[in-house]
């Protein structure tokens, strides 16, 4: 009788770890931050950001906080 | 859904000329960061322009200088800062701008040294209650566009904008990111 075949999940991952290309996933030696910038685009944050921002804004001190960002020293170029 | 092309489209329609600056600049340059308001860059000369036809979206000032305009939104509107620069100032940036799309609309950019250039500004105002997302950005904006410190086009504006102590800041941070 022929051993069962392994289970997908049990199959051994190190040659996955090792060969980053087979999985488009953060490993250690490529830091989360860079993978996230190559892989996510930025529409995907901008419209995330989108939300956030439609959030931000009922705020009731939320202008008075913009407003401490800013510079009032006009820019040259 | 998408918020920021209305107003693109009213700026076109009237003929104002903008560059999309802050914090989306700096993301569409594909450093990841938040930010909770959209960041122009317009021309003296079209100030009023912009103004009238961001009035008719239903946008009220909040708070004015020269240098720039910010204003209230409306409901489904995302919140708006109008950096304003001399006509000539804005032909410059305008010159090396980036095109890009954001909500369905092609949009421009400053490219990365002269949002550079933008950012070290605003690190000089002594005023602001923190400058450390600025300097986030310009050490990003230099991996992420893969820029060379030595780049005399950089150290120029780097001294000129950023001042004596920007360029050892900016070095600290590119070596600790």
């Amino acid at each position: 009788m022929e051993d069962p075949q392994p289970l997908p999940r049990s199959r051994d991952v190190s040659a996955i770890r090792d060969n980053p290309d087979s999985l488009s996933l953060p490993t250690p030696r490529e830091p989360l931050r860079e993978w996230t910038e190559q892989e996510i685009k930025p529409e995907f944050i901008i419209a995330a950001m989108e939300t956030l921002m439609q959030i931000a804004k009922a705020r009731p001190d939320f202008e008075a906080q913009r407003l401490e960002r800013k510079t009032p020293v006009k820019f040259k170029y | 859904m998408p918020i920021f092309a209305s107003v693109f489209l009213a700026l076109n329609e009237a003929g104002v000329p903008f560059l999309v600056i802050g914090g989306h600049a700096v993301v569409l340059h594909g450093r990841l960061r938040n930010t909770f308001d959209l960041d122009l860059l317009i021309a003296d000369s079209t100030l009023a322009t912009a103004r009238s036809a961001l009035t008719n979206l239903g946008y009220r000032t909040y708070f004015e200088t020269d240098a720039f305009l910010q204003l209230q939104a409306p409901e489904n509107f995302p919140p708006l800062d109008l950096m304003v620069v001399d006509d000539q100032t804005f032909d410059r940036i305008e010159a090396t701008a980036d095109q890009k799309m954001l909500d369905g609309q092609q949009i421009r950019i400053p490219d990365a040294l002269r949002l550079i250039a933008l950012k070290l500004h605003a690190t000089r105002d002594t005023a602001r209650r923190t400058t450390e997302t600025d300097w986030q950005d310009i050490a990003s904006l230099l991996r992420v566009t893969n820029r060379n410190l030595e780049d005399p086009e950089l150290r120029l504006i780097i001294a000129q904008y950023g001042g004596p102590t920007a360029l050892a800041e900016i070095q600290r941070r590119v070596r600790n990111s």
